[in-house]
């Protein structure tokens, strides 16, 4: 209607040519500045989050605004002659180095205190911000994203104080050490952008529909700056978020997701002139034999992921029915407490996560005097870091921390997942995943290393001490794995993990580890997680990747059913100001059909709730005459009565075409519709009249009469 | 940039803050370069048998970047053909101005949260009867598109002037302001409906994001 009117006004003018250009290209600009926003939004959380979460242990006393990692970037200086391996760090200082002095076990005390004590500030400062300002800032934000996007509209969702507090929120409770991830969360910031920049543009401020397509580009975005994986990014939101994916969207999805990570590089947030933490910086190649310790992986990830959505969604369900639901700051307070105390012992649960991936994806360099890398190597030989050794004694220890670190990881992760703050789950599953990746691929690396001459092996060496098996790789494809058996993602994760890392050489290990995990997931349940916290918490969601087999008829799922009472309409020219006001007081319908008559019961358009109810309430307090029985005309002509009161023309905002369908549709091409055009109500008619209105819960309620579960219990309010 | 949009106040603690921290850091900005030359050397034994160490950094820019001028001064035994130089830069300025900002951020909704939770009941006596949610967008879609996007420091105002204008006569303020004051209350107390709408959808209804 309204680019009708911008084409017929094009040929009126240069100006006006102008302004049709405007309109064109508008989609392109918002997009633009959706991207720029959320790369600007990654940048400040990324630093903010390193930054804060350093804060838990220490601070850079000569400038104060430097992670750990930054105040020592410099390293010892120049004039330090010792050559001795073990220099630290002079600039940053520990709590209980800065408070007790030097003695040990005072100042492990004095660390581990603040340690707890700084996490629970942050948590707490998280919870009551998230309660007091903005409450839609909490959780993960991606199931609710998908019902948006499915056509569902949640209003204040996608706010500017949403945005704010959970940018803030994430970065708070990241440094809390709570086990969750700020890359999912970030979807959400990105789309709350896109949903404010929308406002500038009158053709997608205006268009719940249309700025749907915002919504999926910026979608990418979120992921793209996440990740810095822009191509990642357009698959995910093509993949798991976006509901109606047409050729256009996916082009300005994939202009979104590159501003946003060029914004994002440019701000260089990392300092490693990388998009994310963890890159890495080797391409040793695979070998076949290795496929199977892969796909065990995978195998590994997929079990995990079932465990996992089955436990949190009981989780999740217990606080929602119970008292439990009752006290939420309280909660995220025991989560913090609990994750503080139990994390600080282990070093691989006190760091922070993504450096705990980042650690474990890498491959041991010259340069690492961490206890993982502690393996014999010989010295004297060249590039002796590319092969593999023999492990030393501290990566035994290590090991026995990793499996402490991987339970702790598993249990507190189901519990913090769904509590009130921002959190999302990308990164401790992937953290899941790679220690159990790393564990393995010690493993094999040592079973090849002892025998290096047996039959199986021995492509894999280039002569007995010269090996190459990369533990770094089966962590990365075991992180996929794991957020494969989460999310049942499959293109847009391997896409997501090599971009990731970098990795290009490993493509296939990843794809057959992803592939794996989800085809164990599906067998043993076919929902991911946010499938089922959609289902949970019962939002209209028509999930769009199983098919419809019944041969049911739109005659048999449309209300009014038989012994209802008539549908609620509104006539055209005859009903009064009054009678549509009770209409609108004695029924719930979110739009009334409009018809020609009662009688002959002639479709004319669908006219909304809120549209109704705004424009009587404007009629009634700024145009004269406009009284309680005023007749409300949707019709063109008015005709002219000079005893009666003024009518009240209401043609501007009655959907002359509504989507309709006759009874006798078969069902399967009605959900297809609602599916494929983001429908939230059809009408049905017979023989031209109208007969009754198949709304997406009516859909969503045969579907679930169909499956023989109860119909109510699933269905949002 | 939407952060940055909507908090006018601090963005003027801010740019005083960044001033004044860039003059004291003047003194002491030696040991904080944004480039480095970090050079990674295979370990080895130096003359009494103890481990070399393996990273070596050079922060002056005036050398250049390889393994002659880093490492060759310190470890004149070390073979330069198992070292790994490279250059890296970050920003040290990018980092302190998000990082003073995210500190103000932080403190202002700090102080507005306590004011809201503790000074806002003391203030308006009696009970506040929220109004049924209204939506932002009907608003928007109104015809007042850009000035709703700066609501935000407008409560933020709001807040900090409320408690200073209840106390002297009425009479002296202009009408202008009153009614940008009236205009601000009615924001606020907008904002706070929505707020409670959501409040009561998340923790008591338990109908969202569980």
């Amino acid at each position: 209607m309204r680019h009708r009117h911008i084409v017929k006004k094009r040929m009126e003018g240069c100006w006006e040519q102008v302004k049709g250009a405007h309109d064109a290209w508008s989609g392109w600009v918002c997009v633009l500045l959706v991207g720029v926003a959320a790369g600007t939004c990654a940048g400040i959380i990324d630093i903010g989050a390193t930054w804060m979460s350093d804060l838990k242990e220490g601070v850079c006393l000569e400038a104060f605004w430097f992670n750990k990692e930054q105040c020592c970037w410099s390293g010892p200086s120049l004039n330090a002659t010792s050559l001795d391996s073990a220099i630290k760090c002079k600039q940053w200082y520990s709590w209980g180095q800065m408070i007790s002095g030097g003695s040990d076990a005072g100042s492990y005390i004095i660390g581990y205190l603040f340690f707890v004590l700084w996490a629970l500030l942050f948590g707490m400062l998280a919870a009551m911000l998230v309660r007091v300002f903005a409450p839609y800032a909490c959780g993960s934000g991606i199931p609710e994203i998908k019902t948006i996007l499915s056509g569902f509209i949640i209003r204040g969702y996608l706010g500017k104080w949403t945005l704010l507090i959970k940018s803030v929120g994430m970065m708070l409770a990241v440094s809390a050490g709570l086990s969750l991830g700020k890359e999912g969360p970030f979807v959400h910031v990105a789309c709350c952008c896109g949903n404010i920049f929308s406002y500038l543009f009158p053709k997608y401020g205006r268009n719940e529909a249309k700025k749907r397509e915002i919504l999926s580009a910026a979608s990418a975005a979120g992921v793209s700056v996440a990740f810095g994986a822009p191509i990642g990014g357009v698959l995910f939101s093509l993949e798991e978020v976006s509901y109606y994916f047409p050729l256009k969207t996916l082009w300005r999805s994939f202009f979104c997701a590159l501003i946003a990570a060029f914004i994002l590089r440019s701000i260089n947030p990392f300092g490693n002139d990388h998009l994310v933490m963890f890159s890495i910086d080797y391409d040793e190649p695979w070998h076949l034999q290795e496929l199977i310790p892969f796909i065990l992986l995978g195998a590994l990830g997929g079990l995990f992921g079932k465990f996992f959505i089955k436990f949190n969604i009981m989780w999740c369900r217990y606080r929602k029915f119970s008292r439990l639901g009752n006290y939420p700051i309280f909660e995220v307070l025991a989560v913090t407490f609990i994750t503080a105390l139990l994390s600080y012992p282990n070093p691989y649960t006190r760091m922070n996560t993504s450096e705990l991936i980042k650690l474990l994806v890498s491959r041991c360099g010259p340069e690492d005097d961490v206890e993982l890398c502690d393996y014999g190597r010989n010295l004297n030989m060249t590039d002796t870091f590319k092969y593999s050794a023999v492990a030393g004694n501290d990566v035994h220890s290590a090991l026995w921390k990793l499996a402490l670190a991987l339970i702790f990881k598993m249990v507190i992760t189901i519990f913090t997942f769904g509590i009130k703050i921002p959190a999302g789950l990308f990164i401790p599953s992937m953290a899941v995943g790679a220690i159990v990746g790393r564990m393995m691929g010690i493993g094999f690396e040592q079973l090849i290393v002892s025998n290096p001459d047996s039959v199986f092996f021995s492509n894999m060496c280039e002569a007995p001490d010269k090996c190459i098996i990369t533990p770094g790789l089966y962590a990365m494809v075991g992180a996929a794995a794991a957020l494969g058996g989460v999310t049942r993602m499959t293109v847009s994760l391997v896409v997501i993990m090599f971009e990731l890392t970098g990795g290009l050489e490993y493509i296939v290990p990843m794809m057959a580890a992803a592939m794996t995990s989800k085809w164990v997931g599906d067998a043993l349940g076919r929902e991911g997680i946010y499938d089922a916290h959609i289902a949970l918490n019962g939002y209209p969601y028509l999930d769009s990747k199983e098919e419809f087999t019944h041969t049911t008829i739109a005659a048999d799922v449309m209300r009014p059913r038989r012994n209802d009472p008539p549908l609620a309409v509104i006539t055209q020219d005859s009903l009064t100001v009054e009678e549509t006001e009770s209409l609108l007081r004695n029924t719930e319908h979110n739009g009334f059909p409009v018809v020609v008559s009662r009688e002959s019961q002639y479709l004319v358009g669908f006219v909304l709730r809120r549209d109704l109810n705004l424009a009587i309430a404007n009629a009634r307090k700024t145009s004269d005459g406009v009284v309680s029985n005023s007749v409300i005309y949707f019709t063109g002509h008015v005709p002219v009565n000079p005893h009666g009161p003024a009518p009240l023309k209401l043609r501007k905002i009655l959907d002359m075409a509504p989507v309709t369908i006759t009874d006798q549709t078969p069902m399967e091409t009605v959900v297809e519709m609602f599916r494929k055009l983001g429908l939230r109500q059809t009408l049905v008619t017979h023989n031209g009249r109208l007969l009754g209105i198949i709304t997406k819960k009516d859909v969503l309620r045969h579907i679930a009469q169909l499956q023989n579960q109860d119909p109510e219990s699933i269905l949002f309010n | 940039m939407v952060h940055r949009s909507s908090f006018v106040p601090a963005t003027a603690a801010l740019i005083a803050l960044v001033y004044l921290l860039s003059l004291s850091a003047v003194c002491e900005a030696a040991s904080f370069e944004d480039t480095r030359c970090k050079c990674v050397c295979d370990k080895t034994w130096d003359a009494s048998g103890k481990e070399t160490r393996a990273v070596f950094t050079n922060t002056t820019r005036s050398e250049q970047c390889d393994c002659e001028h880093v490492v060759k001064p310190l470890a004149p035994f070390l073979s330069c053909s198992r070292c790994l130089c490279r250059t890296e830069t970050r920003n040290t300025t990018t980092i302190k101005v998000v990082v003073i900002f995210i500190i103000c951020v932080v403190s202002l909704l700090f102080v507005y949260m306590l004011f809201l939770l503790c000074l806002d009941p003391l203030i308006q006596r009696r009970p506040t009867s929220y109004q049924q949610h209204t939506n932002e967008e009907v608003n928007l879609s109104r015809g007042v598109p850009e000035e709703d996007m700066s609501s935000g420091p407008r409560t933020e105002d709001a807040a900090a002037t409320t408690p200073t204008g209840a106390g002297p006569s009425p009479q002296a303020m202009s009408a202008r302001q009153r009614s940008l004051l009236n205009m601000v209350s009615k924001e606020q107390k907008k904002w706070k409906g929505t707020v409670q709408e959501q409040r009561k959808n998340i923790y008591d209804r338990h109908s969202m994001l569980n």
